[in-house]
């Protein structure tokens, strides 16, 4: 039965076709030319000079030549020079974040000080603190070759469209299909039509968001380590991808609270997105069950995920509006934005930080969709 | 034995009631359930078919609600829908295997019984074809093969001749003769032909009740001394058949030869004739067939 949903789902031409455009979509970004790819040797010569984290020293001497080189004493027309600039840049730059560190750990303290330590003030300047704390030395140069283009396939709202288009594609016929195919009479009055049936769905379902997702990933990531040569800067702190001069890699960790090292976020940011995709998956199926329609699931969902995108545009971001957007499927599954800050809610009394409590609350949203449909499902009766 | 109670059901759509207080009990054998379109047969079944709730009454099987025996029900039942579409990517033996897997049967069950249906319904050699190239008869005894996978002690199937050819049809009532044994098989069609040498018992369905339960030959009875023959002019026939319920006409040398179901002599020179299915299909639903041909279209 398992099996016979899942080539449901996969005998569908269009999803093929879908794919291969990402795919090809993929390539073609990915050899668009970049700034900075540190693919080079020679970065391997500066991370010996300058790898690790800031010190006064390293930032006194990147100043110097910077100053130097903007004089023209030193000419910049060879590329090791270009890139000793561009490494001294990021030097530069992590000198700043450390220090926003360090002015952000005096505010925190002052902010501790100022409440009471039974509000949730200070519990949050608290929580915020502790992270900085623990992240210490993060900030620093790292020869980090792959991985900033790794997180999301391109980058974070493409990432979201291109995922869903393929979850909608496959997903809602799931249900919807055995309506316009006029098979639910068939199907209802076997032993299992009512029962088993919609857990051999759901599991199809799975394997079909786990097979999609992970062959993009692999696709992708194999690209990545074409083009930037490497895995170097697996053990590198997160803190340690900055957008520098380039102008694809948007989302930048070198303010990010969080104390991870690449790889850590790498299988986080991957786990995460899987969940993400499956409780899309969840919604889609609900959907295709109560609409019996596919195109017109396909239309709602893509209404339910764009409409946080919409507001933004819109520019309503505050009040429960705003809440809507942070808490909506959009953010889930835009996993790798929600670490680039500190952001927690209240959650009585107490901070919660943001990708828990988004995760937690879907999870819950999850189990619910889920139940729902098996709940439906049993009780379902054709009306036509 | 097992016997199914049909306990007072009716079923309302919207503005329609489809169905209405349906008695009957069945034990095992063949029973046709004989009606015109729109009578209310399809509805009835798919209640059968625990696919619809009754807007009132039970259904019990051996004096069990079939709405709480749930899949304990479904499993002792096949069920032949009228109208029903099919995977057209799929090929006959990956659907049946699918519906053996629905129907609760083990791998080495399904591999089997898959073969067996095919057979039963002389598929086998088109069983690796996809479905989008099967025929209209050929996609109907799928659907038979497919009620037929579980062995199932209750089978309703519905009009199940519709879309065959006249050698299909009768392939359908000897497989139909064979597999009757001990299970209980309902009928529903509105070709008399169908049942005349296999049905037990003939339910007749009219506006969504029963109006008579019989066996065939007790039916016969119904229109005993009632069916004539005679032989008319051609201009006298469209008046005769406002008159009276017309059947069969054949062109003569003498003029037109006509079959009448009526109460009294028709005419004059109209003679008795031994009556047949057909004559008491006209009999009693001479004015719902032109009626329900229009809402059967809606
Ligand atoms: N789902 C439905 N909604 C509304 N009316 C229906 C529905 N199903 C059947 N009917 C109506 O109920 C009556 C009985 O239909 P049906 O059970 O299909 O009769 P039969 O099978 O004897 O031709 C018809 O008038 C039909 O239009
Ligand atoms: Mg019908």
């Amino acid at each position: 039965m398992y099996l016979q949903e899942c080539y449901k789902i996969f005998s569908k031409k269009s999803i093929y076709l879908v794919f291969i455009t990402i795919v090809l979509l993929l390539v073609y970004i990915n050899q668009l030319p970049t700034d900075m790819t540190m693919r080079e040797l020679v970065f391997e010569e500066l991370e010996g000079t300058w790898g690790g984290p800031v010190t006064e020293e390293k930032v006194e001497l990147a100043r110097e030549s910077m100053h130097a080189s903007d004089t023209g004493e030193i000419s910049n027309h060879t590329f090791e020079s270009k890139a000793t600039d561009y490494v001294q840049f990021l030097i530069v730059g992590a000198a700043m974040q450390k220090q926003d560190q360090n002015e952000r750990l005096t505010i925190l303290e002052a902010e501790m000080n100022d409440f009471d330590e039974s509000t949730y003030k200070h519990r949050k300047a608290s929580m915020e603190r502790d992270m900085l704390q623990e992240l210490d030395d993060a900030h620093g140069f790292y020869l980090i070759r792959s991985w900033r283009e790794m997180f999301e396939f391109i980058e974070p709202v493409t990432h979201v469209l291109l995922l869903s288009i393929l979850i909608f594609l496959g997903l809602s016929p799931v249900f919807a299909e055995e309506y316009t195919h006029r098979t639910t009479d068939l199907i209802l009055a076997t032993k299992h039509g009512k029962t088993k049936l919609v857990t051999a769905k759901i599991l199809a379902a799975l394997s079909y968001i786990v097979i999609i997702f992970l062959s993009l990933q692999i696709i992708n990531s194999f690209l990545n380590l074409l083009k930037f040569g490497g895995i170097a800067g697996w053990d590198a702190p997160i803190q340690g991808i900055s957008s520098g001069l380039d102008s694809l890699s948007r989302l930048s960790y070198d303010g990010s609270p969080y104390n991870f090292e690449v790889w850590q976020f790498f299988l986080l940011t991957m786990g995460l997105q899987l969940l993400s995709c499956i409780v899309i998956a969840a919604l889609v199926l609900l959907l295709s069950f109560l609409t019996k329609n596919t195109m017109i699931t396909f239309f709602i969902s893509s209404i339910i995920i764009a409409i946080p995108a919409l507001l933004q545009q819109l520019g309503i971001t505050d009040g429960f509006l705003g809440y809507l957007t942070d808490f909506s499927f959009l953010k889930l599954m835009q996993v790798s934005s929600l670490f680039t800050q500190f952001q927690a809610y209240n959650v009585f009394g107490y901070p919660v930080l943001y990708p828990s409590l988004l995760f937690t609350l879907f999870a819950l949203v999850t189990g619910l969709l889920i139940m729902l449909i098996y709940r439906l499902f049993r009780n379902q009766q054709v009306s036509h | 034995m097992l016997k199914l109670t049909i306990e007072n059901i009716s079923k309302t759509f919207k503005d329609k009631q489809a169905v209405t207080g349906f008695s009957a009990e069945l034990s095992e054998g063949v029973y046709a359930l004989l009606g015109p379109n729109g009578a209310g047969k399809t509805t009835l079944m798919r209640m059968l078919a625990d696919i619809l709730n009754p807007s009132s009454g039970r259904i019990l099987l051996d004096g069990n609600d079939i709405s709480i025996m749930g899949n304990r029900y479904r499993d002792i039942l096949g069920y032949l829908p009228q109208e029903f579409g099919l995977y057209r990517n799929f090929t006959a033996i990956r659907f049946l295997s699918y519906f053996a897997r629905l129907k609760g049967l083990n791998k080495q069950e399904t591999t089997t019984r898959v073969d067996e249906v095919l057979e039963l319904v002389n598929l086998q050699k088109d069983r690796k074809r996809k479905l989008k190239t099967y025929s209209g008869g050929m996609k109907r005894r799928l659907g038979i093969a497919q009620a037929l996978l579980n062995d199932p002690k209750l089978l309703i199937v519905d009009e199940p001749t519709a879309g065959l050819d006249p050698q299909e049809r009768v392939r359908f009532r000897n497989l139909l003769s064979e597999i009757a044994g001990d299970r209980i098989v309902l009928l529903s069609t509105h070709i008399v032909s169908d049942i005349e040498y296999i049905a037990k018992e003939v339910l007749l369905m009219r506006q969504g009740t029963l109006i008579q339960r019989s066996t065939s030959e007790q039916l016969l009875d119904n229109v005993k001394d009632k069916v004539w023959k005679c032989t008319v002019e051609q201009n006298a026939l469209s008046q005769l058949q406002k008159r009276y319920k017309v059947g069969n006409i054949q062109r003569a040398e003498t003029g037109i030869e006509v079959r009448i179901v009526s109460d009294q002599q028709p005419l004059a020179d109209a003679v008795n004739v031994t009556p047949t299915l057909e004559d008491v299909y006209l009999y009693f639903f001479n004015e719902e067939v032109t009626d329900d041909v229009q809402t059967g279209m809606l």
